[in-house]
């Protein structure tokens, strides 16, 4: 509110002026408490900055650029030697790396090469520690119920079919294939005679199912429409 | 046989055949029409035979409404004759009825019904009814007597009980009444005289008895009759009695009494109970709270009362009363194809009936479906709407090309009026929708239009189902014109359908032989089974016309070679083919067993048919010895053996004419034995794929 009021009553003082990237934003879930970057840190960095700005340089940012490179790899160094977290370690060493590299494009300081045995002593500690997990058999010990040097490959890997060989042994033994010649005998249901002209002989049989039961109906169907008047003409 | 034995052998064929076919005739419609014909047949047969011993049945109205077998699917000629001659036979029965007289399926009681009618002219029922009028005379006598007795004892009790005076006992400071009080027990004792209530067995309606009576001793002419056409009127000719029967409330009614039951006339039942029963709702004075009086409160009028039962006629088997049963006589949905669902559905209305108008079906354009043109919509929904102009509508359509003839909804629709046999006119065979076709003008151009219709399918097996349309056309016109001209045209036109259909499905043999895929080559087996069972279907004529269509020996080779391809390609499972499909088979099967006999006659007379049909199987094939059938019940085996001249040995080849299975030495020459491939094992590893 106070820059609303402040824009209305004043005017526009013509100040060096820096921008920087806030990149605020809030982190929370799963947390107890949200997460954001510290704005006491933006405004040591804002003050240093403004402070440290000389204008009569062809990059006017420069000294407070150095100033924190030299302060970051301070950092390193601390934190190496209190021997923080691996990711932690990777990630300021990214960082430092990061800024030294883009200094070194515009000014190769001596210290420079300071900041550089720092990151290689960061680099050279996170190798370290990914041998020693290298190194270790089971670091997590996610294998220790699997005993490899019980593993029997030999016997493991042998299959057998018992009865594929007597069975191929028997089909050798088989004598000349038997006759092809099967004696057909038809097996078919009654018919109702179509001639007869007894209600006697007109039935169907229980017990058979589909295309047969329908022949049978067929049967009867057709006994009625060709026989049923015969017999039972108009007298 | 002699008529007095044939009532119940005709009760004992309707039944089995009723169970067997409404069963395996469930879904189609043709079928159905052909089992209600038949049923129709025996029942006259089953109503002359009852007439001739009961006379009396004569003044009744057996109840088939006049109007009752429109709906029906008849393509062929004899069936409609049958039709004319049972609905000519129902006429003469209404008419020789008198109009008025209750129903003998529903009255009880009544001075006009049929029990009471028939009583009065049996003595033997008389007597039956003396007899028990007699004994109740007897019990009600020894009744009254009880009473007189249990009167008299209660009497003396109380008098002896009145000469007391109650009893009492010392209890310290006071008395109380005695338990065992002499007075009090005696007033008790006497109170605990109970007497039963007599009830008369008859009841006290004259006509009601006499009714009563009847139903004891029903005679058995009189009982097969009315249950036979009982449930033909309500299980087969009525509209789903089972969807009817069950809002009332399915199983045994609540206080329901059947008079085969009731005790007071148990030892005069004389014939057995029946699924049409005298039931009443109302409660016998035995079972009611009313069943016994104390002697202080019992009379004589009170002890012996009249019958409490009120008798209506009760369907035993649907648990319903006849008079809420009767009356539903239905056919039209029994006989209607049904449209599958697809952009036609909603025009099933237009298969149904030839009563609506076309300007319905003008005002129901905006029901079309997307997938229809405008004009297609109403030329389909126009088609039946008249019922006289079917004909003229359907001949019309052939030459338009606006309705689309290869989609199985169309076939159903020209199907359906080509057979549905509509209302009859005065004693004509071919009815009123059908006369069309008796006269030779419109015969002679159906026919050059179905001639022109064939012409535009002929290039292409896609037209299958308009063939079949086209086939069912040629052959209704074949079996209902009375022109010797027009029937050569219709044979002409047959056998040139005969020839088209024939080479689509040996075109769709080659491509079989030559194709890979599997999905392909099931959908192309399908189509050939299609193909083959169209040409099959082009012998589907009247029995008097199959000796002009299979006269040569090249006929019986079609014949013969279509039906070994459907049997071929047939699967083991056939529940995966799509309906028509099906239906097609089920055709196939009755055609099959229709031609069994002139088939089997032609190959006997002349062997070339066959061999040459083998010949194109099996290459290796040598005709040796002539065909013959083998005997009585396997005559649908025809038997040979090869020549033995250029092989080592002979073979036994069978070929069956109903299924058309083919046999070399006792095993199937072209596929795997049906016991085989229905296996489960052989299903899961080899599926449909030969």
């Amino acid at each position: 509110m106070l820059t609303g009021i402040l824009r209305a009553v004043g005017e526009p003082l013509d100040v060096s002026r820096i921008y920087k990237h806030t990149r605020e934003d809030v982190l929370w879930k799963n947390a107890f408490q949200p997460w954001r970057r510290s704005p006491l840190w933006l405004c040591l960095r804002v003050a240093l900055q403004t402070s440290l700005v000389c204008h009569d340089d062809e990059e006017p940012h420069l000294r407070y650029k150095s100033f924190m490179l030299f302060f970051m790899a301070q950092v390193l160094r601390d934190a190496l030697k209190a021997s923080l977290p691996s990711d932690v370690l990777f990630i300021m060493k990214a960082k430092v790396s990061g800024r030294s590299l883009k200094l070194g494009e515009i000014e190769a300081t001596p210290w420079l090469l300071d900041v550089e045995t720092v990151v290689k002593a960061a680099q050279q500690e996170l190798l370290r520690r990914w041998m020693s997990v290298e190194k270790h058999r089971d670091p997590f010990g996610t294998q220790q119920h699997w005993p490899p040097s019980q593993l029997l490959f030999h016997q493991d890997t042998k299959l057998t079919l018992s009865s594929l060989r007597p069975y191929l042994a028997k089909v050798r033994a088989r004598s000349g294939s038997q006759s092809t010649f099967h004696n057909f005998t038809p097996d078919c249901g009654r018919r109702i005679s179509q001639c007869s002209s007894s209600l006697r002989d007109v039935n169907l049989w229980r017990g058979v199912e589909g295309s047969e039961l329908r022949l049978q109906l067929a049967d009867l169907e057709l006994w009625v429409q060709d026989s049923l008047k015969d017999g039972w003409g108009q007298t | 046989m002699k008529r007095e034995d044939a009532s119940p052998a005709l009760t004992e064929v309707i039944d089995a055949y009723t169970l067997s076919a409404s069963f395996a005739y469930t879904d189609l419609p043709e079928d159905t029409s052909l089992m209600v014909l038949t049923l129709m047949d025996l029942w006259v047969a089953l109503d002359m035979c009852s007439l001739y011993h009961c006379p009396m049945l004569r003044d009744y109205n057996p109840g088939f409404p006049p109007l009752l077998f429109e709906p029906l699917l008849l393509p062929k000629k004899s069936q409609m004759g049958r039709l004319l001659h049972v609905e000519q036979y129902l006429a003469e029965r209404r008419k020789e009825a008198i109009s008025g007289w209750p129903s003998v399926f529903e009255s009880v009681g009544t001075k006009n019904s049929f029990a009471v009618r028939f009583f009065q002219q049996s003595s033997h029922h008389q007597e039956l009814r003396q007899k028990i009028e007699a004994e109740a005379r007897n019990e009600r006598s020894l009744k009254i007597s009880e009473l007189a007795r249990k009167c008299q004892m209660y009497q003396e009790f109380i008098k002896k009980s009145d000469v007391l005076v109650c009893e009492f006992v010392k209890h310290r400071l006071y008395s109380v009444h005695s338990e065992f009080c002499q007075k009090c027990l005696l007033k008790v004792k006497a109170q605990r005289f109970r007497v039963d209530v007599h009830e008369w067995p008859l009841p006290s309606d004259d006509l009601e008895a006499k009714a009563v009576v009847f139903e004891l001793d029903l005679p058995t002419i009189v009982s097969n009759w009315r249950n036979t056409t009982y449930s033909l009127l309500v299980d087969r000719l009525s509209l789903k009695a089972d969807a009817r029967s069950s809002h009332g409330g399915k199983g045994k009614k609540q206080g329901l009494y059947i008079l085969h039951k009731y005790d007071g006339l148990q030892r005069f039942v004389r014939s057995e109970a029946a699924r049409l029963q005298l039931a009443s709702d109302a409660k016998p004075f035995m079972v009611s709270h009313y069943r016994d009086f104390e002697i202080s409160q019992a009379s004589e009028s009170n002890v012996c009362v009249h019958n409490g039962l009120r008798y209506s006629m009760y369907d035993s088997k649907i648990s319903r009363w006849t008079n809420e049963l009767l009356g539903h006589c239905d056919l039209r949905e029994k006989c209607r194809f049904n449209l599958s669902s697809g952009p036609y559905l909603g025009l099933q209305y237009a298969v149904n009936s030839t009563i609506h108008t076309s300007n319905e079906v003008i005002a129901s354009q905006a029901k079309c479906s997307e997938a229809l043109t405008l004009h297609e919509f109403y030329a389909f929904g126009t088609l039946r709407s008249g019922h006289r102009l079917q004909w003229r509508n359907i001949a019309r359509e052939l030459s338009a090309c606006i309705l689309d003839f290869n989609c199985y909804e169309t076939n159903a629709l020209v199907t359906q009026a080509a057979w549905q046999v509509g209302a009859s006119s005065e004693g004509t065979l071919s009815r009123e929708s059908h006369e069309d076709l008796e006269e030779e003008e419109f015969g002679t151009s159906l026919l050059s239009a179905l001639d022109d219709a064939f012409g535009t399918i002929e290039g292409n097996w896609q037209g299958a189902a308009a063939a079949r349309t086209f086939v069912a056309l040629a052959v209704r016109l074949l079996s209902l014109t009375t022109y010797d001209n027009v029937r050569e045209g219709c044979f002409r036109l047959l056998r040139r359908a005969r020839a088209i259909s024939l080479s689509w499905t040996r075109e769709l043999g080659r491509k079989l032989q030559e194709g890979q895929n599997e999905d392909e080559l099931k959908a192309l087996n399908t189509r050939a089974l299609e193909m083959a069972l169209t040409c099959h279907g082009t012998f589907d004529v009247d029995p008097q016309h199959v000796p002009r269509l299979l006269k040569s020996k090249e006929d019986v080779a079609v014949l013969t070679e279509c039906s070994i391809v459907v049997h071929d390609r047939c699967p083991a499972v056939i529940d995966d083919l799509p309906a028509s499909i099906k239906m097609l088979l089920r055709r196939h099967g009755r055609l099959s067993s229709l031609l069994e006999a002139p088939l089997r006659k032609r190959i006997l007379e002349f062997r070339g048919g066959l061999d040459s049909t083998i010949r194109r199987l099996w290459a290796g094939y040598v005709p040796g010895s002539p065909w013959t059938a083998l005997r009585s019940p396997d005559e649908r085996w025809l038997v040979t053996e090869t020549s033995s001249e250029e092989v080592a040995s002979p073979s036994v080849v069978h070929y069956n004419l109903l299924d058309s299975s083919l046999l070399v030495n006792g095993s199937p020459l072209t596929r795997l034995p049906r016991s085989y491939e229905t296996h489960p094992t052989f299903r899961r590893l080899f599926g449909e794929v030969m």
